[in-house]
């Protein structure tokens, strides 16, 4: 399934995720933890806590509509936004 | 315990004002009424329609909606209130979206961060049922934010819906608002002067005293308001003549439109619309309002995609309230585009404007250029534009202050253009501090009245606001700002050059003080681009050559096809590399199309051109105007590795080497006659004994009859010495082609910058390993080595030719690296103060020494072909295939090889590279030498074909080694006339002959346009013309 999933994450959210500056990065999952990386503008960007991870906790339930996940965002801010 | 500074103290009172008059943003708003019902459908935009990813279903207050590059279509059937009919009633949705609006099928309004509502229903109206479509793009940057809190905190491309609602607006408390705001503004700006400062601030006072108390209901404020306006309206507003107004500006509406940038070209054709709309919208309720427009494309793909919208946009350019600037199909990147491609962005513009809307643009509009090359003032004049606007430099030079606002500038051959750079930015928004410091900052009062302003957000569209037209009528009434009044730039541009005779010139190129990455950043970009000039020149000579002898159709509208695709991703965001990843992705699948169907064209030229159906027989055309030798270049698929020469007509034979590129590509090179100008060469297959090799090889030394190399054990160039001139060529204790990735920390600007201190850090770079010989001849040899430095992998081959006097460094880098730029540093033993870029139309020259800050802010400058220095005795040359950055400083030149930014694509350049550049000595200056020969014969080598020419006589032979073909093609009018055009590119005047080998009716000079100027004199085919230094000449010719 983690297979399934990076595969789902760099082929559809990761290249929209860049369209506008921004770079969600797949990390791992264990199952039921998500783990990305957020970077470039998504680093910084409000949007990219709460309303990111319910929206990727629906995405994932198309896929998977029986299961429940977790979503955890590690943000890398750029030196030069800090 | 440690003294901490304590700020003391009761609230500004500047803060305090500003906090009783925000109250009244509170209160415009008498009547709000939720929208419920609402469908929701997502997918992503497309002009052939919406790709869905979900069905249409029921979305609530607080439900999710949007995501990353992601459109979300909104539909609802509403009624309207009783209590709100008889009244203006707006629509609202508040959001960081871009949003455009459709109302009972027809495209309305635009919503955006810098606009929250529009009016729906007049107030006389009486149909009170609508169906409302909202087309949203979700984006977590709104480029078009600027000064605005909507975009701060409503930011993300993921949103909690919220109700869209219907309001009944307060207009007389948005009166007050915006009489407030603006003298608040321009009470407390910096840039006010003191009289000015003084009189508001006092009378500010005074309208607090009028306010009622903190909090009060909004039935006390409606109470005071009529005491508040009245005493703005007596104490403020009308006394410019006690304290003066200073200046005078034009305001020009405008919205800067990146057509890709942080969105793909699909978004800007969305936004291009909602931008039309929204303008279109202000013209209908604010009747002296004009705006401006640039960019054919951006013309062409609204009446594709929306026609309605198309057809209001066109009525109100023939009323004139819409106008049509700049004369470029695209704004381009003005650095990085050849001469030829210049000229193609204004043809097919005007082409385009003419057909459409009977308009000739007489301006060429870039106010996002990086830079500007010199060879444009001739371009543009020979184009019929008398006029040049950019912005960048007056306000991005990170050094010297540009001197000028107004001004001539003088090109590389000496025509002027009048050209303006406005002393602020060209996104502005009526702030007063913009204005006085316009005013303030313009340079050139003593010769003109009026300093320009373009106002209107922008970069990603959205233009002006009904706020920003309010201040304007507001600040009009007020002291101390400058005057304003809207202006065409067609009647700006007349006005502000009405006294041209005074105006100071500026002469060489206009070089940009910032952005310097952009030369060298996404370089496949970059190859793509220099490959394509070269190619579609080809691929049209071919046309006209075909259509000419073998009487086959124009395919004129589909060379033109062609030529817009490359045009296109010649966009200043796109070529030069300042965009988002998928910006990028789509870059490299058009130039990789647009190659494509290039070759396809050009294989179809050749079907006709030559006899593909006798076997064994090979052909080479030489598409330069000037004979070319050497060798050419096959390609495998098209040779069979059991022979190994070829043979022509008259017995001669060439021999044949397979060469091992450093991607491992295999081609073949084979030795080449001198092949005259415009002509075929035919050969066939042969073989012949082996051909001993004159060349020596070793992993540590290579030699020919032109250079002998000595290479150290670790891989490094320790010397190349010139056998004719012998001479060393590379300083001493120093190495040749050493590589040096600096650190390039350039921040948030890492895509376009470079800082000047990059030179400061570089990173190790391990020894090149795994030396070895590669190639033993007979017609070049080669060592190969590799390097694995930092994150990425390097093979590199040094290439010696039997007959060719230069030195290939054929390279494949697997680049992976973040915020590194990669240079080939060659320190030349030759003494010159200055030095020669190549402009594509021309050399440059640039002083080498860093004497004064202009020098010194010039530490990466761009360049095409080559970079040349020249003792008078000695010169050498490095000449690339792909690249357009590199420094010269006391005889070291460096070519920027590869940059590796981390935004806006973290990722960028991250990928596999070839290309090569050479080393080139010669006698004298560049001008004397065979410089020009072999930097063609790197960017567009002769390539063998399958096939014998039909015809191989050359077209036309010209004497004049002075000049360079820049195109040959059909006339744009479809009469069967040829345009042929030439310039001359050693910076000298001189006399040209050309002997046709077509019966010529007659010849003429024409423009770029293609009108004719003059008629020449012609006799028994032949033509002769006087031509200036640097002149580009366009002959039309006329066929018995």
């Amino acid at each position: 399934m983690s297979d399934i999933i990076e595969k789902w994450f760099n082929d559809t959210i990761r290249p929209a995720s860049r369209v506008d500056g921004g770079d969600l990065r797949f990390e791992s999952f264990n199952g039921q933890t998500l783990v990305i990386g957020a970077y470039a503008a998504c680093a910084t960007c409000l949007c990219c806590e709460k309303r990111i991870q319910d929206w990727l906790s629906m995405e994932m339930k198309e896929l998977y509509p029986n299961q429940l996940f977790n979503i955890k965002i590690n943000r890398y801010v750029p030196y030069y936004k800090s | 315990m440690p003294h901490q500074k304590v700020r003391r103290g009761s609230l500004p009172i500047e803060q305090w004002i500003r906090i009783v008059f925000q109250q009244i943003d509170t209160m415009i708003i008498d009547e709000v009424y939720e929208l419920k019902d609402w469908i929701i459908q997502q997918g992503s935009y497309t002009t052939s329609g919406y790709l869905w990813k979900d069905k249409p279903h029921a979305i609530t207050s607080g439900q999710l909606w949007g995501g990353p590059d992601i459109t979300a279509v909104f539909n609802s059937d509403i009624t309207i209130p009783p209590h709100f009919m008889g009244n203006d009633v707006y629509f609202s949705m508040k959001g960081s979206s871009e949003i455009m609006v459709s109302v009972n099928g027809t495209y309305k309004a635009g919503l955006d961060p810098n606009r929250q509502w529009f009016k729906l229903v007049d107030a006389h109206e009486s149909l009170n049922q609508y169906h409302i479509k909202l087309e949203a793009y979700t984006r977590s940057k709104p480029d078009d934010d600027r000064n605005t809190d909507v975009s701060l905190t409503h930011v993300g491309c993921v949103h909690y819906f919220e109700y869209p609602k219907l309001l009944l607006l307060n207009q007389p408390l948005i009166d007050l608002k915006y009489d407030l705001k603006v003298i608040y503004d321009l009470a407390y700006a910096e840039k006010a002067d003191k009289d000015t400062k003084d009189y508001l601030q006092y009378h500010m006072k005074n309208i607090l005293k009028l306010f009622p108390n903190y909090g009060s209901p909004k039935n006390v404020f409606i109470q005071h308001l009529p005491v508040i306006k009245q005493y703005i309206q007596e104490k403020i507003y009308g006394k410019t003549t006690l304290i003066g107004k200073k200046g005078k500006v034009a305001l020009v509406a405008h919205s800067h439109l990146d057509i890709a940038y942080h969105w793909k070209l699909i978004q800007s054709i969305q936004k291009n619309a909602r931008t039309a709309l929204i303008q279109l919208d202000l013209m209908d309720r604010y009747p002296n309002f004009k705006f401006t427009s640039s960019q054919a494309w951006m013309y062409d793909t609204l009446e594709a995609n929306y026609p309605s919208i198309f057809q209001k946009v066109k009525e109100r350019i023939q009323e004139k309230k819409w106008e049509i600037v700049g004369c470029m199909y695209i704004e381009p990147d003005c650095n990085l585009i050849s001469a030829e491609s210049f000229v193609r962005q204004i043809l097919y513009a005007k082409k385009y404007f003419k057909q459409m809307f009977d308009i000739d643009v007489n301006n060429a509009w870039l106010p996002d250029s990086f830079g500007v090359n010199s060879i444009l003032p001739q371009i543009l004049k020979l184009s019929g534009v008398d006029y040049f606007v950019t912005h960048k430099l007056s306000v991005w030079n990170d050094t010297n202050q540009f001197p000028y606002t107004h001004f001539k500038w003088r090109g590389l051959d000496g025509t002027s253009v009048n050209a303006c750079i406005p002393p602020i930015h060209f996104v502005t928004w009526m702030d007063p501090d913009e204005t006085i410091k316009n005013w303030d900052d313009f340079q050139s009062k003593n010769y003109s009245d009026v300093t320009l302003q373009v106002y209107g957000y922008g970069d990603g569209g959205s233009g002006v606001t009904d706020e920003m037209l309010e201040i304007y009528h507001r600040q009009e009434k007020l002291p101390g700002i400058p005057y304003q009044e809207i202006y065409s730039i067609h009647d700006f541009l007349d006005e502000a050059f009405k006294n041209e005779q005074e105006l100071p010139v500026w002469d060489g190129d206009l070089y940009l003080e910032m952005h310097r990455g952009t030369y060298t950043s996404k370089a496949k970009l970059k190859k793509y681009n220099r490959q394509g000039e070269f190619k579609i020149k080809k691929a049209e000579i071919l046309m006209t050559l075909s259509h000419l002898y073998q009487k086959n159709p124009s395919y004129q509208s589909h060379m033109e096809l062609l030529w817009k695709q490359l045009l296109l991703n010649q966009f200043h965001d796109i070529l030069p590399g300042s965009h988002t990843h998928p910006v990028g992705i789509e870059a490299v699948e058009s130039y990789e199309d647009f190659h494509l169907r290039t070759d396809e064209f050009i294989n179809k030229c050749y079907q006709s051109l030559l006899n593909q159906n006798e076997p064994d027989t090979y052909c080479i055309f030489n598409p330069s105007i000037t004979p070319r030798s050497y060798y050419a270049h096959i390609l495998p698929y098209k040779w069979h590795h059991d022979m190994n020469a070829l043979i022509d007509n008259s017995g001669n034979t060439y021999y044949v080497q397979e060469i091992n590129k450093a991607n491992d590509e295999k081609i073949y090179i084979a030795e080449i006659p001198k092949i005259d100008g415009l002509s075929f060469y035919n050969f066939c297959r042969t073989s012949i004994p082996h051909k001993p090799s004159t060349l020596k090889v070793s992993p540590t030394h290579l030699e020919n009859d032109f250079y002998s190399i000595l290479i150290a054990e670790n891989g490094q160039i320790l010397s190349i010495v010139d056998k004719k001139r012998n001479r060393e060529l590379i300083q001493k204790d120093k190495i040749a082609n050493e590589w040096i990735m600096y650190e390039d920390k350039s921040g948030a600007l890492n895509a376009w910058n470079i800082p000047s201190y990059y030179k400061n850090q570089s990173a190790f770079m391990p020894d090149w390993c795994n030396i070895c010989v590669h190639e033993e001849g007979p017609l070049a040899v080669s060592i190969r080595m590799e390097r694995y430095f930092n994150k990425s992998h390097a093979v590199q081959i040094i290439r010696l030719f039997e007959k060719k006097p230069q030195i290939d460094f054929d390279i494949w880098i697997d680049w992976h690296e973040e915020e590194k730029l990669l240079k080939a540093v060659f320190p030349l033993n030759v003494l010159s103060k200055t030095y020669t870029t190549d402009t594509s139309a021309g050399g440059y020259i640039r002083k080498s020494s860093k004497n004064t800050s202009w020098e010194q802010s010039q530490f990466e400058v761009p360049t095409h072909k080559y970079v040349d220095i020249s003792d008078g005795a000695l010169g050498v040359s490095i000449i690339n295939d792909s690249k357009y950055g590199c420094d010269v400083e006391d005889s070291t030149i460096g070519i920027s090889l590869l940059k590796a930014p981390i935004y806006p694509d973290t990722t960028s350049d991250q990928e596999e590279h070839t290309f090569t550049y050479s080393f080139y000595s010669h006698d004298g200056h560049w001008q004397q030498s065979d410089l020009m020969h072999l930097s063609y014969d790197l960017n567009d080598p002769l390539i063998l074909n399958k096939g014998k020419a039909i015809d191989s006589t050359s077209l036309f032979k010209i004497n004049n080694k002075q000049l360079e073909l820049l195109a040959i093609k059909l006339a744009e009018d479809c009469s069967d006339d040829i345009i042929i055009r030439l310039c001359e590119i050693h910076g000298s005047g001189g006399m040209v002959k050309i002997d046709f080998n077509i019966a010529i009716e007659e010849v003429f000079i024409i423009d770029l346009l293609e009108n004719i100027k003059q008629k020449l004199p012609c006799t028994h085919n032949s033509m002769e013309y006087t031509f200036h230094s640097h002149e580009i000449m366009s002959f039309r010719i006329k066929r018995k």
